[in-house]
């Protein structure tokens, strides 16, 4: 989890993007972040069902890697960065997504370090 | 392990081959009372290379069994106070994966039929060169690594042998009255039985029980096919149910089984609102179920009386919703031209490569699709669960989602007051454009 913590703080720079969490389910890694606008279990309650999307996709063979939910003025975007991290970022309504693509390539870079090979 | 001293209790103690049972491979444990025919067999089998072990009873053979583990199991089936029938009986129940051979001179039909059945060789007493060959083939064909007593949980069972393409047999215990069969042929399910019901309804109701223990059988060829989806769209499907509340469920007593009443549960909503079928979600892993209809504005369509439940079966012993008989009840989407023309509208946009319209509870009212259908299933939750997030960030507007998959495909959901449109875009559409365009055309 700590390998994205810079990303987290460079990512929140971005004028169109409100919050940015990464959530995990592995053992002893604590979520990075937490959407302010809701409580703690609530905040848990969506990673769980992001979460949840992406196994669900997994289930019937077409893998998701990205999953944009439309809500009104805002959006929530979530990345699988890896089987067990997922990056969710609360965005602008009108937010290019496209100009958001290099940060989430360095969460995708972090998550999964190229093979030495 | 051979019997010493003729007493019948004892596990025999002097194996052909020093080595464990439990650690050497191919080794065979023979069941047969008579010493001078157990002998003949070892004699045979240990040329052959194999580590044999001989039992002069039933008894014996269920307490070497219980310790270690045998590549497979020679039986003899007349024994003085046993029968050799309740070896494979035990073993059908325990180590389902472990050979079993018979051996016999007579049989009458109606044993004969029974090994039949269970595809179990018969050998004869005059157990020659021939035979052991064959014997061998057949135990040596067995590769790979196998496990016994293995603890794993159903789903990723199912899972399992959906990628191993096994045939399979496995009994669910919910309660000690009550037991679910499950057939899988080439690895999918093929036909399920429980509490009276057959087919998907009886997978799902079994499922729905979400408590149970289960274990393999020896594979008996199923009676008929109930099953035609593959194993992963019946968990989706059932996951799908489940967040409807409209699981099929039986009776806790079979006896009282009311068919109408055990597709879909009693129905008072308040024996709805206990129903702890949600609670299987957790252990599918997929999306958490969503309490009540969609974000406002949408309303159910349920609820606003376009359907409701029949009570004729349809084609798998499932009440589909239909038009009410009543004419002020009647479903547009029921008739053909209409369901053509509301998905011909959306096929007018650039990109669009299949088309299904959704209730706001995730039943699809008409589809082209046109790929794979299992992506409006997937449509469902994934809409559902957008719907519960945005209520946890309490944004009250919940107006589509945009799933991108890992071979570039595009999954475009609408929002469109009481239905949703999901779109499957090709790889050219720009999904949040089309989005935009859609929302304007509305």
């Amino acid at each position: 989890m700590e390998i994205y913590r810079s990303l987290v703080q460079e990512l929140r720079t971005r004028p169109e993007v409100r919050e940015v969490i990464v959530s995990t389910i592995k053992e002893n890694s604590a979520t990075l972040g937490q959407f302010s606008s809701c409580s703690a279990s609530e905040s848990k309650d969506i990673e769980k069902t992001v979460r949840r999307m992406f196994a669900a996709s997994s289930t019937i063979g077409s893998s998701l890697r990205r999953v944009t939910m439309h809500l009104g003025a805002s959006a929530l975007v979530a990345y699988a960065l890896t089987p067990e991290e997922n990056l969710l970022m609360l965005v602008d309504g009108e937010a290019s997504l496209d100009e958001l693509l290099p940060y989430v390539e360095k969460f995708q870079a972090a998550a999964m370090p190229a093979s030495d090979g | 392990m051979e019997g010493s001293g003729g007493t019948r209790r004892s596990v025999c103690s002097r194996p052909v081959s020093t080595p464990s049972p439990a650690v050497v491979d191919r080794s065979l444990l023979l069941v047969m009372e008579d010493a001078t025919q157990r002998s003949a067999f070892r004699r045979i089998l240990a040329e052959k290379g194999c580590v044999t072990v001989g039992v002069d009873s039933v008894e014996a053979a269920l307490s070497t069994l219980r310790a270690a583990p045998f590549d497979a199991v020679i039986t003899s089936l007349e024994f003085q106070t046993n029968d050799g029938i309740d070896v494979i009986e035990w073993l059908g129940r325990h180590l389902p994966s472990t050979s079993v051979f018979v051996v016999a001179d007579q049989l009458s039909e109606e044993r004969s039929a029974w090994l039949e059945e269970r595809k179990i060789p018969v050998f004869s007493l005059s157990f020659d060169d021939d035979q052991a060959t064959s014997l061998i083939r057949a135990v040596l064909g067995r590769r790979g690594f196998f496990g016994f007593g293995i603890e794993i949980e159903l789903f990723d069972y199912v899972q399992m042998v959906a990628l191993s393409g096994r045939d399979k047999l496995i009994e669910v215990e919910v309660s000690s009255d009550r037991v679910a069969s499950v057939w899988f042929e080439h690895g999918d399910i093929v036909h399920v039985e429980f509490g009276g019901l057959k087919g998907e309804d009886a997978f799902y109701a079994m499922l729905s029980e979400d408590v149970g223990r289960f274990r393999e059988r020896f594979f008996v060829a199923p009676p008929r096919r109930t099953v035609f989806a593959s194993s992963m769209h019946l968990l989706m499907e059932f996951a799908r149910r489940a967040d409807e509340e409209s699981l099929p469920h039986v009776s806790t007593r079979s006896s009282d089984l009311d068919h109408k009443t055990a597709l879909y549960g009693v129905g008072s909503p308040e024996e709805d609102a206990e129903d702890s079928s949600s609670e299987a979600l957790r252990e599918v892993s997929l999306v958490e179920a969503a309490s009540d209809s969609m974000i406002s504005p949408i309303v159910s369509a349920q609820e606003s009386g376009i359907y409701e439940r029949s009570s004729q079966s349809g084609p798998h012993g499932v009440a589909p919703w239909s038009a009410a008989e009543s004419a002020s009840m009647i479903n547009p989407l029921d008739d053909p031209e209409t369901r053509r023309l509301m998905l011909g509208q959306f096929f007018a946009y650039e990109g669009v490569r299949g088309v299904a319209i959704l209730s706001s509870t995730g039943k699809v009212l008409a589809e082209d699709l046109r790929s794979d259908p299992s992506q409006v299933t997937l449509a469902g939750f994934l809409m559902r669960g957008a719907a519960r997030v945005s209520r946890a960030l309490g944004q009250g507007v919940f107006d589509g989602v945009i799933a991108d998959d890992c071979e570039g495909r595009t999954m475009l959901m609408v929002a469109m007051g009481a239905t949703s449109a999901v779109l499957v875009l090709d790889e050219k559409a720009d999904a949040s454009a089309l989005r935009r365009e859609i929302l304007e055309d509305q």
